[in-house]
């Protein structure tokens, strides 16, 4: 369907000619934005930053916004102070996480303020689900389109009342170190492959030990649908790939509900061993702004070039005198082992 | 019991012209002589009685008056030499009228006092001569009504060079465009640059804006009238031009001469053909539109005509490449764009009495829109064959019959009822894949949804007093649709008080319904458009206008009109933010927005239509405005045409009889645009753009002037002309959309200006 758009550029494109339009002074402020995730039964935990004014010819430079004090008040009127620390991410991001060790109540609300010398204080409420629960009825390996796929059966024990479920998958790299022992020490599999190879190439029973470890960087998967219930094929066809599953309980509240998610994996998953890891799957109950903002963010493509001829789509922030979201979280999350270790 | 009354007071009021006890009737048609076709909206009139009638679109006229001595009676229209004739006052008459043209006999006409503008009940009314469009510049040489009507006032032209018509601030789907009183449903060609109406094939348009006679419904915010040539009863006539990228014949003449004749002209473009030269490699790739009219009426009795008449106009893009890599394999890539218009009517007039006309309309129109791209590979014994087909539409099969009475001076009455069956083909989606591993062949889309419209009318034009006329109707629409049955009942009424014989002021009111939508998302219309019917989520469109003003003519002829309208709309859409039409297999409804819309200002007419000069000026002062819950955090906000002054002016001044000169400039306010006011980054990572309010920025104002000159030669038994005409002579870079890009952190917004000075030369023809 791009077609048209590709023939209607192609006649613009051949009778058009471009011009820099200087664009009158706008908002200029820029304002505290507060990202990420406060999920019930893990520690505390988001990142904060500022924005950048937008105008023509201007040098949309992002910066680290420092000095900002954030606290975070629970049900029970004690407020905490978050420590923020840079981290890896912070010279890509241009945000700072600010971290507590108390861990996040399922069902509570937490208001959350973010204060600035220049720019103000900017505050939101978070909403945390209350804890349910969901489960793998079965997984197989599938071709969706012409890709090859995991076809999870998920199924969703839903409470009575409203729900938003987001389904999203991150792959966590994984590192096995292994070890045989041999000649009265333990000798690295990867530096002594040859050796470890020619034992067990010989039949002998071979004394070994693993060490698994995970990373920290999580690297989005993608994942496909057929779900008409869902909100990703109320604008797009199951032909897409999604960042996330987007699903309310509209049409089987209080009662347990499968669906079908697909992940992506390709075949470069077996072979580059940089890029060997588990993947997770992730069932999240979130608030209803959390819901509606992922919903923009992720079905309108907020981040796609501009373009007047366009609807540009606004996200939902909730929160006051600043941008971004605290989404509330209840999360569930299944493993799947799909990469191939050689030992 | 208090209706009752109102009901016999109402009928009795209403025939109160058919109670002079001695009365004759003169009827009969008004036609051109030399053409022999009729003429519609011909003034017939008895100068001492102070007594008139129109002539209705089938040119038919009938007038009732007193009985007595013989007595003077006049015929006029605009271009014509008046007829005058003297009538016996003591029986019925038929007589028909033949008016010459006037340039034919040299002489001056003036505009009679009876068809002037400040007569008419009806006010927010436009007739635009075809001869007037066919002189103004033309852009690329191809004359266009639609943009001829985006130089009125009240009409905004939306974007640079597109036809799309946006009229007292509704959408482009409130207006009504008919062509013999068949809807066109996608007026455009080459996504909206030009209109699918061939001026060559066309007798009159008219444009309203407000106050609606009861006989019109279906659309919230005009009627654009548009009537095709019947063709020349008395000798074989045609006219032709070449352009720069198109070319047009039209030929008319008599079938049996006096009594039945033929019009049937056609246009297509030949870019295509031209760039067939240039093109290089193996892809192959073009672009054209095409139009065929036509058009043919008999006279089956003195009493009954019959008229038939037809469009078929497509648009189509292609391209095609083919790679052949040997001992490797090959593959193929196929795609094509179709879409276009198909009108077909048949009208039967029938006179049942010299004030009584009856006539049967039924009619089809179909709008259908094609997309397919195929991909055919074979590489190492490999074969795959991908195909994606989308097509959407919408058809109707209609049959109506509408009556004119007219009973005496004092009234004239125009009643109908038709039904329209409606299939709506809201969009499938097909995805062929053959593959060595896969077998796909999935068609997902939305069922054609199939609805009944049934309307009914019935309008009375009053002489209340000599100085006192006003328009009283009712339209009744019923629209059954997936088991459901909606209904509107929609009062109109409009009044002129004439202050003195040039000068009158004019109040309507009217309401409208509307019961079809059009999803669009682009701003330039697209054949993609698509249009939908109501539904228990979206409710009909509903407007209700309210216009008082002034028509005044100076005895120059120079006609003015000051007009002031209040116009709001309810149950309007948008799309959600962000939503498309595209790749969706859900119901459209869940991917607009519902809101209401008002728009009120005020407009300037001057119009001069006679003389050596002729032309026209239109200001337009608005305001217009869309509300929605959802969008804009339910603030109001602008509408994306919401232009504060909108100017145009336009000139033709004949130099000599062999030199003509044409000349138009046009200027508006910018455009409303949502322009994003920063940047952060998102839950992903990604970087996020925040807006600003909804159509909150304005784009650089929009202004242009166009210039053409004819050259007329006049041959033995022909005539050409060469026209020499540029769009945009001073070059004014006009934006067309906005966009923004970033490199090296730098932002900068960029307006892509479309069409720069565009000189062009074409060449007429006529015999």
């Amino acid at each position: 369907m791009r077609l048209l758009y590709i023939a209607c550029l192609f006649f613009v494109a051949l009778v058009s000619c471009n011009k820099k339009l200087d664009l009158p002074e706008v908002e200029r402020d820029r304002k505290i934005a507060l990202l990420g995730e406060l999920v019930a039964n893990e520690p505390m935990c988001f990142r904060a930053g500022q924005s950048v004014p937008v105008s023509s010819g201007s040098n949309m430079k992002f910066e680290v916004l420092n000095g900002l004090s954030v606290d975070i008040t629970g049900a029970s009127g004690a407020s905490i102070n978050l420590t923020g620390t840079e981290d890896s991410l912070t010279q890509y991001l241009y945000t700072i996480p600010f971290s507590s060790s108390t861990l996040v109540t399922p069902g509570g609300v937490y208001h959350v303020s973010a204060a600035h010398p220049e720019r103000g204080t900017a505050t939101t409420d978070v909403v945390i689900p209350d804890a349910f629960t969901a489960h793998v009825a079965s997984s197989a390996n599938a071709i969706f389109g012409s890709d090859t796929t995991l076809a999870v059966d998920l199924v969703i024990e839903d409470q009575s009342g409203e729900h938003y479920y987001v389904i999203e998958a991150v792959k966590q790299p994984m590192t096995i170190v292994g070890r045989f022992w041999h000649s009265n020490e333990w000798l690295s599999i990867t530096d002594h492959r040859t050796q470890y190879d020619s034992l067990k190439l010989a039949g002998i029973n071979i004394q070994t030990q693993f060490d698994t470890s995970f990373g920290k960087t999580y690297t989005r998967q993608n994942v496909r649908t057929e779900d008409v219930n869902t909100e990703n094929l109320k604008n797009n066809t199951s032909f897409y790939v999604f960042r996330r599953i987007l699903l309310t309980d509209y049409q089987f509240s209080g009662t347990a509900y499968s669906t079908r998610v697909y992940l992506s994996i390709g075949q470069d998953y077996f072979t580059n061993e940089l890029d060997k890891g588990r993947i997770l799957l992730q069932v999240k109950s979130v608030s209803k702004a959390y819901f509606d903002y992922l919903q923009s963010y992720e079905l309108y493509s907020p981040n796609s070039d501009y373009l007047t001829s366009g609807a540009p789509a606004n996200l939902k922030s909730p929160v006051q005198n600043g941008m971004g979201i605290i989404g509330g979280v209840y999360k569930q999350q299944f493993a799947f082992v799909l990469d191939k270790w050689e030992f | 019991m208090k209706n009752t009354k109102a009901i016999l007071f109402l009928v009795l009021f209403l025939s109160s012209g058919c109670l002079w006890a001695q009365s004759i009737t003169i009827s009969g048609y008004v036609s051109e002589k030399r053409s022999g076709e009729r003429l519609l909206g011909a003034t017939v009139f008895i100068p001492d009685k102070s007594i008139g009638t129109t002539t209705n679109t089938y040119g038919f006229y009938s007038l009732t008056i007193p009985a007595g001595t013989n007595t003077e009676l006049r015929a006029t229209y605009i271009g014509f030499a008046p007829f005058t004739t003297t009538i016996d006052g003591e029986k019925n008459i038929i007589l028909n009228i033949e008016l010459d043209q006037a340039k034919d006999l040299k002489e001056v006409v003036v505009t009679a006092q009876k068809d002037a503008i400040q007569t008419r009940t009806q006010m927010s009314a436009i007739d635009l001569p075809i001869e007037t469009i066919k002189s103004l510049p033309a852009f690329m040489g191809e004359v266009d009504i639609l943009k001829a009507i985006q130089l009125l006032p009240g009409v905004q032209g939306g974007n640079e060079g597109t036809s799309g018509i946006y009229v007292r601030g509704g959408g482009p789907d409130q207006n009504l465009i008919l062509l013999d009183g068949v809807p066109v449903y996608n007026a455009s060609h080459l996504f909206g640059f030009f209109s699918v109406f061939n001026a060559d094939a066309i007798r009159s348009v008219e444009v309203i804006k407000g106050g609606f006679p009861a006989r019109y419904g279906g659309r919230l915010s005009s009627v654009i009238d548009i009537n095709m040539k019947e063709g020349n009863k008395n000798k074989l006539h045609g006219e032709g031009g070449i352009g720069l990228i198109a070319s047009r014949l039209m030929l008319e003449g008599p079938i049996q001469k006096g009594k039945s004749s033929f019009m049937i002209s056609g246009r297509r473009t030949y870019i295509d053909v031209l760039a067939q030269p240039l093109m290089r490699g193996n892809l192959k790739s073009g672009y054209y539109f095409y139009d065929l009219n036509g058009k043919a009426n008999f006279k089956i009795t003195e009493k009954d005509h019959i008229y038939v008449s037809g469009y078929f106009g497509n648009d189509k893009f292609y391209a095609r490449q083919t790679e052949d890599n040997g001992a490797w394999g090959s593959s193929s890539f196929n795609t094509g764009l179709r879409w276009g218009n198909i009108t077909a009517v048949g009208r039967w007039n029938h006179e049942f009495s010299p004030k009584l006309f009856g006539n049967l309309t039924t009619y089809y129109s179909q709008y259908q829109f094609l997309v397919s791209a195929q991909n055919k590979s074979s590489f190492t014994n490999v074969n795959e064959d991908y195909l994606l087909k989308y097509t959407s539409g919408i058809n109707d099969k209609a049959v109506k019959y509408d009556l004119d009475f007219l009973p005496g001076p004092n009234h004239f009455i125009k009643a109908g009822v038709g039904y329209i069956a409606h299939t709506y083909k809201p969009g499938a989606q097909q995805i062929k894949l053959k593959s060595s591993v896969l077998n796909l062949d999935t068609t997902f889309g939305v069922n054609d949804i199939n609805a009944g419209e049934i309307d009914g009318y019935l309008e009375d034009d009053i002489r209340i007093s000599s100085k006192l006329k006003a328009n009283l109707g009712v339209h009744w629409t019923g629209f059954a649709v997936r088991g459901q049955f909606y209904q509107a009942v929609q009062p109109r009424a409009g009044l002129r008080y004439l202050l003195s014989d040039e000068i009158s002021l004019k109040a309507s009111y009217v309401q409208m319904n509307q019961f079809i939508h059009l999803l669009t998302n682009s701003s330039i219309g697209l054949p993609t458009d698509l249009w939908v019917p109501v539904t228990d989520r979206v409710p009909a469109q509903k407007s209700h206008q309210a216009a008082i003003g002034a028509a005044y003519t100076h005895n120059t002829g120079i006609e003015v009109s000051l007009e002031g309208y209040y116009k709001t709309m309810e149950n309007v859409l948008e799309y959600k933010e962000g939503a498309s039409f595209f790749n969706s297999n859900t119901s459209w409804e869940d991917k607009v927005e519902i809101g209401k819309g008002k728009s009120y200002g005020g407009e300037l007419f001057l119009q001069k239509k006679k003389g050596k000069f002729t032309g026209m000026l239109g200001y337009t002062l608005s305001w217009t405005t869309r509300q929605f819950d959802n969008l804009n955090n339910g603030e109001e906000f602008p509408y994306r045409y919401d232009r504060r002054h909108d100017l145009k002016i336009a000139g033709i001044y004949k130099l000599s009889n062999s030199i003509e000169l044409s000349a138009e400039w046009i200027y508006g306010t910018g455009n409303a645009i949502t322009m994003p006011l920063g940047m952060y980054h998102g839950q992903d990572g990604q970087e996020v753009a925040i807006y600003g309010s909804r159509n909150g920025y304005r784009m650089p104002s929009y202004h242009r002037g166009d210039g053409s000159v004819k050259f007329w030669k006049q041959r033995k038994g022909w005539e050409r002309a060469w026209i020499i005409s540029a769009y945009n002579v001073y070059n004014r870079m006009n934006p067309f959309y906005v966009y923004s890009e970033t490199a090296n952190g730098r932002t900068t917004f960029k307006q892509v200006s479309l069409f720069p000075i565009i000189p062009s030369i074409s060449y007429q023809f006529k015999f």
